[in-house]
């Protein structure tokens, strides 16, 4: 039998369901992933030691997402490098569009049906773009470093895989797009 | 142009000038924030795609944070490339303010015996479940209600008895509905919502996950909807979700918690679905539910007299297995358009009503999948064995009833009431009670939205002591407080009784409070409920107001969609007796009503004068008793 802790299960849960758009919020306010990451995790560590101050007649993604703002806040303060200016319109529609992608993630379908999506689309890639995208996210390697593997100007890796990344995000959409039309029904 | 520095912000590879022209296009038009979320999220993607999502790793308060790999390694890299300009001080900073933040943020433990505070640990009580201050009557003892004043009027059918031992009697013959071709026809207009898409839920998170057994094998696959902030003590209910044949736990679950929220904003309660070993729920199922159930107690602050499990289709046959054989688990069982694996159970109690489950069936007429026959043999044997059930019987609708919003709303309200009859309260729960043992105490306590709250949380027969206490009480505020609570924890027979006296008080808080409380419990099956609003509706001296209150609620009832049985006979009855009503204003209501159920309309207008309402009158009374009492066909 299990011995999880009901409070194991709960962090779980929280970060199963928070933390794609959590990182998201993060990484476009910041542009960099590191940073998202971190604030990230910092965010689920409040929720967790705050836990008894959540109003449950409140919904619990704009709990979160008020957490994420005081966390941003800190990091503008604190911070040197030069971020995106930090006004009440890019919070608000910072809050709105991770707020449709909350509700979204409710759905346990929706993260592997991207996912499958995503799959497919790769195999639309030529060979030598798929190899620059897993050495620049599984290797974590820089575009210098790819740019000298391949041989390659680094503006040139950059244009590449910036390209790419466009194409894949298209392709994603269109096929959930296709899948949502075919299974409309449960 | 905006897409490549979208691209390159998400990506990290901005320069300060693309920084700088990006801000001038945000500038320009806000919504592009929203695109480059997308890009940010459409990288996380990619990220998820590759494996390379970091591992959150959350410890609890006051323990050094064990860091992942992947983690650690971002975390040292951060740390050089960013934070180290800013100096040994600003790390320092950050460390103290983690460590205050978990300090401070120290969070007790769920399951550890903290006590609500208005108890103090002298308050032991003493045990509340045994019947003290008064004693609730089973309904065919209680004098309080003689068949209704307006019954005299005209020749009826009797009413079917609810719990009379039948032994040889067909559903057939006890049912009159059987025969739906020969019905005058019912249109009732259930809302079938088609498609049941997951909504986001205030005030839950969700867990899909594996139980495995001490083997790692897998026992259940399940899909958790549980509160964001877990109760310290075990007060949650629990209700576990069956699905139909070849389906699955991934949606099962949240229909219902969806309804459950309806009905209550923070209904405390934990939904599970579950799936099944094979492709459909078998009798093989039996154990690993019951390690399910005893795994989702251990592990969350369930109060075990709340588990109620509910089915559909196949998992509506497995919730009629189940819980038929279990009664030692179940308060209360849902079987939509399920098969009949009731098996009557080997221990069968003395007074079923007031210590056995309750039931709650629904089932359209015309389902091919599962023959209605089915929910009927349930309902039948219930009767039988004088279990307190709720049966609902849609005409014309097929093996979708569970699409019906009002349906799921209706048996969300019901199951959130029930409490297990016989299992003892929690230490927690008879402390918390005993704040209720001095009247005076209990009546401020009772009107306070907290004293409220804890009296509808606990539920069962021992709030409902405490209760109809309170509804004898001198202060009229107290007495329609009571009764309001009432229809939030009443599941003991004989309530209803209590309530009804309600209808009879001097003042119309309380008579309004009456009203509405006997029109919820009565919409499930409340026979005394249902006569005491009936009498009260036809009563000419009652409040013009407050029959018009009355017959509002009746008229809008669920049991009023379904086919007519001995359910929701007495409110036919009734609307039939309205229409020679004195007041206009009621004859219309009675009428309005009845001509949605009946295509012909018997040349009736409510506003005709009493003489010439007379013939409509009569074939409307006509009408009534072959609906309920139909002339056996010639051959």
């Amino acid at each position: 039998m299990s011995d999880s802790a009901p409070q194991d299960l709960w962090a779980r849960a929280l970060v199963e369901q928070n933390q794609r758009w959590l990182t998201a919020y993060f990484l476009a306010a910041t542009g960099d992933r590191n940073i998202a990451d971190d604030l990230t995790q910092e965010v689920f560590q409040q929720a967790l030691t705050s836990q008894q101050n959540y109003d449950p007649n409140k919904p619990f993604g704009a709990w979160l997402r008020g957490i994420a703002r005081h966390m941003l806040f800190r990091h503008y303060r604190t911070s040197k490098r030069q971020l995106l200016p930090l006004g009440d319109k890019l919070i608000e529609h910072l809050d709105a569009v991770a707020t449709e992608t909350e509700h979204r993630q409710i759905d346990p379908d929706w993260q592997p049906n991207r996912l499958s999506a995503l799959r497919a689309c790769m195999d639309e890639l030529t060979e030598r773009v798929r190899a620059m995208l897993t050495l620049k996210y599984q290797e974590e390697l820089a575009s210098k470093d790819i740019a000298d593997r391949f041989r390659m100007k680094t503006n040139a890796v950059d244009m590449a895989m910036s390209r790419a990344r466009r194409v894949l995000e298209e392709c994603v959409s269109k096929k959930l797009g296709q899948q949502e039309n075919e299974t409309g029904i449960l | 142009m905006s897409d490549r520095l979208i691209d390159r912000w998400v990506s990290g590879t901005a320069s300060a000038e693309d920084r700088a022209e990006l801000i001038e296009l945000i500038e320009a038009d806000p919504t592009l924030v929203k695109k480059i979320f997308l890009a940010a999220e459409h990288d996380g993607l990619l990220r998820d795609y590759f494996g390379v999502m970091p591992k959150i790793t959350l410890e609890p308060p006051q323990t050094v944070r064990p860091n992942t790999r992947t983690y650690a390694r971002q975390r040292a890299r951060l740390r050089l490339s960013r934070w180290l300009p800013l100096g040994v001080s600003a790390a320092a900073v950050l460390f103290f303010a983690i460590l205050i933040i978990n300090v401070m943020g120290s969070k007790p433990n769920p399951h550890s015996d903290n006590t609500p505070s208005v108890v103090t640990p002298e308050q032991k009580t003493t045990p509340t479940d045994k019947p003290t201050d008064f004693v609730i009557a089973p309904p065919a003892k209680n004098p309080a209600f003689p068949k209704p004043a307006y019954s005299k009027d005209i020749p009826l059918p009797p009413l079917k008895p609810q719990n009379d031992n039948v032994q040889n009697s067909q559903i057939s013959n006890n049912m009159p509905v059987t025969n739906t071709t020969e019905k005058p026809t019912l249109k009732p207009e259930p809302q079938i919502a088609q498609v049941i898409k997951p909504q986001p839920v205030s005030g839950y998170i969700r867990l899909d996950g594996e139980l495995k057994n001490n083997d790692n094998a897998l026992i259940m696959r399940y899909a958790l909807h549980i509160p964001a902030t877990l109760p310290a003590t075990k007060q949650l209910g629990l209700v576990l979700a069956f699905h139909g044949a070849g389906g699955n736990e991934k949606r099962t679950g949240d229909p219902i918690l969806a309804a459950l929220q309806q009905h209550d904003n923070n209904p405390n309660m934990v939904v599970a679905a579950l799936k099944s070993a094979g492709e459909n729920w078998t009798a093989d199922d039996e154990n690993n539910i019951i390690s399910f159930i005893n795994w989702a107690l251990e592990t969350y602050p369930i109060d075990r007299r709340r588990i109620v499990i509910q089915g559909t289709s196949n998992g509506g046959w497995l919730v009629n297995y189940f819980g038929s054989r279990h009664p030692e688990l179940i308060a209360g069982v849902v079987a939509v358009c399920g098969g009949n694996g009731f098996q009557m159970p080997t221990k069968k109690p003395l007074n079923a009503a007031e210590t056995g489950f309750e039931y709650y069936i629904a089932h359209g007429t015309a389902d091919v999948d599962v023959e209605v026959k089915h929910a009927r043999g349930v309902a039948e044997s219930l009767r039988q064995n004088g279990y307190r059930y709720v049966y609902r019987e849609y005409p014309g609708v097929g093996h979708n009833v569970y699409a019906d919003k009002y349906t799921r709303n209706d048996f969300a309200a019901w199951l959130s009431r029930l409490r297990h009859k016989t299992m003892p309260l929690s230490d927690d729960d008879t402390k918390a009670l005993a704040a209720y043992k001095k009247t005076d105490q209990a009546e401020a306590l009772l009107l306070t939205k907290a004293g409220g709250e804890t009296l509808i949380r606990i539920g069962g027969l021992p709030v409902e002591k405490i209760l109809a206490r309170a509804i004898r009480s001198k202060n009229p505020a107290v007495r329609a407080r009571a009764i309001h609570l009432f229809a939030q924890t009443s599941c003991m027979p004989g309530a209803s009784t209590l309530i009804a006296s309600g209808l009879d008080d001097k003042d119309a808080a309380v008579r309004i409070a009456a009203i509405n409380t006997l029109s919820r419990i009565g919409d499930w099956n409340d026979q005394d409920a249902l006569i005491a609003l009936c009498r009260f509706a036809g009563d000419r001296k009652s409040e013009l107001s407050e029959r018009v209150m009355t017959v509002t609620a009746l008229t809008e009832s669920i049991a009023l969609r379904c086919s007519p049985t001995v359910s929701n006979q007495l409110i036919y009855e009734l609307l039939v007796h309205l229409l020679d009503d004195d007041e206009e204003t009621l004859r219309t209501l009675a009428f309005s009503t009845l001509k949605k159920l009946q295509n012909d309309h018997f040349g009736y207008d409510a506003q005709l004068p009493a003489k010439e309402r007379r013939e409509p009158v009569i074939a409307w009374r006509r009408w009534y008793i072959e609906l309920f009492n139909p002339t056996p066909a010639k051959p």
